[in-house]
């Protein structure tokens, strides 16, 4: 009594804060004092079931068997113990018998107590069987020395267990004596006793009941009723431990039945497990009384868990029979009730019932599975509102879209409706004053996002000037991020962004074509509730998934399509508040930064971006259009990665484009290539340079007529080089591309080769190193060497390579001289190499010209400037071996192919050694 | 027996979309020793990808690479010296194809154009027996006049150039219109390599066709006398 005081004053809380805390001390000592006193009893009582279990067992050996049943039926009076919660007035009128002051066992430390009593009922079964197996005993004798204890509890636990081997004896027929057990048990209406005796009736019983190829006579039907009527027995029971209930014990209460939900499901179990059963006798007979039961018994914890129970227990295949009843039932439940786990175990064991087995699609379909789910579903979360967690809501959908792609893929409306259920969801939870994006509301847009953030985004629009996004200042950048704030982010809810993810991937796993989860309208709303990087992870998986050669889709060839894929990768295409722009010190390369720190990782999925190109199967020059648009609105840092593939893509379009619109429509796609060019070509001048070359190769494959557009790329190569590319190893290697280039076009008018290829030439004298002079020229010298091409002006060649030769000897350190002189050295006897192979008459025969004579004089003297420099170089000095090294191998390669450069050697003032 | 890998020209995104899966599973780790890459790699997945294969990777700077990578690198296996360069910077361009290795499938072509002569021009100035040079549209081997060989592993991704004709008439920019992947695995034994020229089937894709070839290195002493 002085517990249940002390706790009443600590929970009124009236108290002053002194007194408070001396109250809290004392309830904490009630509660230790009152598991000891439980743990004391506890000990106690198995000591006591211990002993008489001995006492049993030593009596049967002796042969005493009537006498070994009355002992067992000492040891189940052990279960008389008081038992429950709450204070010990309101049980005291059940506690008769070995009362002891009051005090009470949890249903838990009572649980212990039963296994005890068990163990020692199992010995006495076992002893009975084999005694039966050994004499010709009837049974009927101990079923009534059964029935000999005063104490209604003491005397079922036995006769149970005696019950149960009469049943297995055969002696009687099963049904009779399960009814007279049943009958019997209803003398216990204790809670928990009661509970538990008809558990054990159960436990005993089970593998003993008549059913379909079983091995006991009998109907089924009595089996069924019999486990039906138990189950209703038992539910009463297990509501009534919460109507005894005080208000202050409630949650305790509650948590004890929870722990006890087993006993009574176990009676569902049995029944699903029962071969009988049919689909007819499920929905005519069980599934009817067991929902009666349920909804009449008004009780949250008891409806909640018996409606998972009878969810997980039953075949897949009765659900789906029964499916609009089950439903109605979950509709009829009370508030409070958390019916969305109930659901979604529904809706994911429905799920994995159509993965298992393509025949269970037409079982489904003609059970009209998919219209009942989505017509109830509705109607119980309505029932429902007001008492259910955002994740739980959305493990429902989850399940739902689950069982739907699974079930039925092609009906994308329903995903759709069930993505848009989601993303409502989700913004009806958000706190209004951080509303998500207006756009989150609208379906299927590409146009700018919301408008706090308009001002900040590049448009969309065509035609934007790259300069507007270019260098933006971080501070306004920063306001703007704080204002948007990504909507799923804000729910303390941890679970709720890996939800939405999941529910995310779920369509993109199962639907292999693109067009497929385009169609899905209320898929991006729904991405754009989760946070940046979460949407862009997401965006990046559906690319991945799109691209070939991962994927066998057919790839996108209308424009349609292309905007809902778009919408779908947009947070990888779109500048972000707060991202800007970082300038690399050297290369002046753009980088993608947040707060002045460089982004990790972007370029990977840049480069994703960059790929989407290769999705077009169409030559409709609109969606490139509308690809570059998209593009550019990423920003200079993103730019720079993802418009070369898609300058390649329309360049290697050129000849079929030709081949089938005609040369005329070769203007616009080429004009267009120019545009995409010049955006490159203000993010990244080396790379547009590179590509304007690529631009002139394939507008000299492509067969057009004329030469315009060959030269204008050519032109434009050359303004970037002078302009934009100021770092000289660059300017060197651009050069070099160009030469290159310009080497292989063969459809460039004779004037206009000239005037480019002297154009080279002066950039290369003109370059900043002596050094890149020299290598740079003796590359011009090809540009007129190319004697099978038809390009060949011997005195320009030659000319080419002397004033390389200048530039060597005038380089300051004579290691270096030595070094860039062989290379000069090399491009003449590979010039001599050129000249023998392709017109061995020119080389020769015909009349001893000049120009042999020339190039022989050149290498000869070249070869002497070599040696004369190696002689004067230190023998240890810096790059003094290496071109020691090199000239020997020259040397070598001139003897060996002696009959070629027998000219050289004549010249040779060293002589040949 | 050392493996050695030549492989390069992945041009990923810039002209083609992926690695075939079928040379992701012929590239497993562990079994090559040396990788000798001709540049182009682009991304850094590819670059990734490479490092796996082996401890010992060597990247040469293709046109569109950036400057972290030398334009030449010289690495001695066994007996054999190997170079490896792209190949852009190596002038003319003209000629530039592997037709001269399909045209006599069977063995070692010899040097035929303008730029794979300029190759051994630079295999020569470089002092290697083996170079190893991009720019290929699928995989060519060309020996020089007096011993030597290029080696060209053509494009591991089949990357298309602007100037190769489509194999019909349809717009379609997947990977299905590029080249032939291919690369070029090579066992080294002492002075002794034996090539294997690996050229992904256009039509179906896990079909490889693998070709072998032989190059003994010449007897040094020849040379030898001249140094």
């Amino acid at each position: 009594m002085t517990r249940s005081n002390n706790r009443a004053s600590g929970a009124t809380g009236t108290a002053p804060p002194t007194s408070a805390t001396a109250a809290a001390a004392a309830v904490f000592a009630a509660a230790k004092a009152s598991t000891l006193d439980e743990a004391r009893l506890l000990r106690e009582a198995l000591a006591r079931v211990a002993h008489q279990s001995l006492r049993m067992q030593r009596q049967w050996k002796g042969g005493q068997y009537a006498e070994a049943v009355v002992a067992a039926c000492d040891v189940a009076a052990e279960l008389r113990v008081p038992v429950g919660v709450g204070s010990p007035s309101s049980t005291a009128e059940d506690t008769t018998a070995p009362a002891r002051s009051g005090r009470l066992l949890s249903p838990r430390s009572y649980y212990d107590l039963y296994l005890a009593v068990l163990q020692a009922l199992r010995v006495l079964e076992t002893s009975l069987w084999s005694l039966l197996q050994s004499q010709p005993l009837s049974v009927l004798p101990f079923y009534e020395h059964a029935q000999h204890s005063p104490y209604v509890v003491a005397r079922l636990y036995p006769l149970i267990t005696v019950g149960s081997v009469y049943v297995r004896s055969r002696q009687a027929p099963a049904e009779d004596v399960l009814r007279d057990l049943l009958e019997m048990c209803a003398g216990v209406q204790h809670p928990e006793r009661g509970l538990f005796l008809r558990a054990y009736l159960l436990q005993a019983m089970k593998d003993k009941l008549p059913d379909e190829g079983g091995e006991y006579a009998g109907s089924a039907q009595g089996s069924i009723a019999f486990l039906l009527r138990n189950f209703t027995e038992m539910n009463r029971l297990w509501v009534r431990m919460q109507r005894d209930c005080p208000a202050g014990e409630r949650a305790r209460r509650e948590h004890e039945r929870r722990q006890l939900q087993s006993l009574v499901g176990a009676n569902v179990a049995c029944l699903a497990r029962l071969q009988a059963l049919t689909v007819e006798m499920y929905r005519d007979t069980v599934l009817p009384q067991l929902t009666e039961q349920v909804l009449e018994c008004q009780d949250v914890l008891a409806q909640e868990c018996l409606m998972d129970c009878i969810v997980q227990a039953f075949p897949d295949a009765l659900h789906v029979a029964t499916l609009p009843h089950l439903l109605q039932t979950c509709a009829a439940l009370r508030v409070g009730v958390d019916v969305r786990s109930v659901l979604t175990g529904l809706a994911d064991r429905l799920g994995r019932f159509a993965r298992a087995d393509a025949a269970h699609h037409t079982l489904l379909r003609e059970a009209d599975a998919l219209q009942t789910l989505l017509q109830w579903v509705p109607q119980v979360l309505d029932s429902q509102r007001a008492a259910s967690a955002l994740s739980d809501e959305l493990q429902l959908y989850r399940a739902l879209l689950g069982f739907l792609l699974v079930a039925f893929p092609e009906q994308r409306q329903h995903c759709d409706a069930l993505l848009g259920l989601c993303a409502k969801a989700v913004s009806q939870r958000l706190p209004p004053p951080a509303p998500p994006p207006t756009s989150v509301d609208e379906t299927e847009d590409v146009s700018p996002p919301a408008p706090t953030t308009t001002s900040e985004l590049p448009p969309t629009r065509p035609d934007t000037p790259m300069s507007a996004t270019r260098r933006r200042r971080p501070s306004g950048d920063g306001q703007a991020a704080a204002a948007t704030p990504a909507p799923a982010a804000d729910t303390d809810d941890p679970d709720v962004v890996p939800l939405l993810e999941r529910i995310l991937l779920l369509p993109l796993h199962h639907y292999t074509e693109l067009e497929a989860l385009a169609s899905l309208a209320a898929y991006p709303t729904v991405m754009q509730l989760l946070p940046l990087e979460n949407q862009r992870a997401l965006a990046a998986e559906v690319l991945r998934r799109s691209l070939p050669p991962g994927s066998t889709g057919r790839g996108v060839a209308a424009l349609p399509l292309l905007e809902a894929l778009l919408g779908l990768v947009r947070p990888l295409l779109e500048q972000m508040p707060g991202e800007e722009v970082m300038y690399h010190r050297r290369t002046g390369v753009p980088y993608l930064a947040v707060d002045g720190e460089l982004v990790r990782g972007y370029e990977a999925q840049q480069h994703l971006v960059a790929q989407i190109v290769y999705l077009l199967r169409t030559d409709d020059l609109r969606l490139f259009v509308r690809l570059r648009q998209a593009l550019l609105s990423g920003g200079p840092a993103r730019t720079r990665l993802t418009l070369p593939p898609l300058a390649f893509a329309l360049l290697r379009l050129l000849r079929v484009y030709r081949a089938r619109h005609g040369p005329a429509a070769c203007d616009k796609l080429l004009e267009f290539v120019h545009q995409v060019l010049s955006d490159l070509a203000d993010v990244d001048a080396s790379t547009a340079l590179r590509m304007h070359l690529q631009g002139a190769a394939a507008v000299d494959a492509s067969e057009l007529s004329d030469d315009r557009f060959l030269y204008e790329f050519m032109a434009h190569a050359y303004v970037l080089f002078e302009e934009e590319i100021a770092d000289s190893r660059s300017q060197f290697s651009s050069l070099v591309l160009i030469v290159g280039t310009l080497g292989t076009l063969h459809r460039l008018d004779a004037d206009n080769y000239e005037s480019l290829a002297s154009k080279a030439v002066k950039h290369a004298s003109r370059l900043l190193t002596r050094a890149d002079q020299c290598l740079a020229l003796c590359a011009c010298s090809t540009l007129f060497s190319d004697v099978g091409g038809g390009r060949w002006e011997a005195s320009r060649a030659l000319g080419c390579l002397e004033r390389a030769a200048r530039a060597a000897r005038s380089s300051v350190a004579p290691a270096e001289r030595a070094l860039l002189l062989l290379d000069v050295l090399n491009r003449a006897m590979l010039i001599l190499e050129e000249l023998h192979e392709r017109a061995p008459d020119t080389a020769r025969d015909a009349a001893p010209n000049d120009v042999w004579d020339d190039f022989c004089r050149f290498t000869a003297d070249t070869v002497d400037s070599v040696r004369d420099l190696l002689t004067r170089l230190e023998p240890d000095a810096s790059g003094g071996k290496a071109a020691a090294a090199r000239l020997a191998r020259a040397l070598a390669y001139l003897r060996d192919v002696r009959e070629l450069h027998e000219g050289v050697f004549l010249r040779l003032h060293g002589g040949a050694a | 027996m050392v493996l050695v890998l030549a492989i390069g020209d992945f041009y990923v995104p810039h002209r083609c979309c992926e690695l075939a899966q079928r040379f992701r599973e012929l590239l497993a780790p562990g079994k090559i020793q040396h990788v000798l890459c001709t540049g182009n790699v682009c991304s850094d997945e590819i670059e990734a990808l490479l490092r796996r294969v082996s401890f010992d990777v060597h990247i040469a700077r293709g046109e569109l690479d950036g400057p972290a990578w030398p334009e030449r690198v010289v690495v001695s296996i066994e007996q054999i010296r190997f170079g490896l360069c792209h190949g852009h910077q190596v002038l003319p361009w003209s000629g530039r194809t592997g037709d001269a290795f399909t045209a006599t499938a069977s063995s070692v072509s010899a040097e035929a154009t303008a730029h794979v002569r300029a190759l051994h021009a630079l295999r020569r100035d470089m002092g290697v027996d083996v170079l190893v040079a991009g720019m290929a549209e699928r995989p060519a081997l060309t020996s020089g006049k007096l011993g030597g060989l290029v080696v060209q592993p053509g494009s591991a991704t089949g990357a298309p150039r602007v100037t190769d004709p489509w194999p019909s008439d349809k717009a379609d920019n997947s990977c299905k219109t590029s080249n032939a992947p291919g690369f070029v695995l090579m066992d080294v034994h002492g002075s002794h390599v034996t090539l294997y020229t690996y050229v992904q089937d256009r039509d179906d894709p896990q079909q490889v066709h693998v070709e072998k070839h032989v190059f003994e290195r010449p007897d040094p002493t020849a040379s030898a006398l001249l140094l």
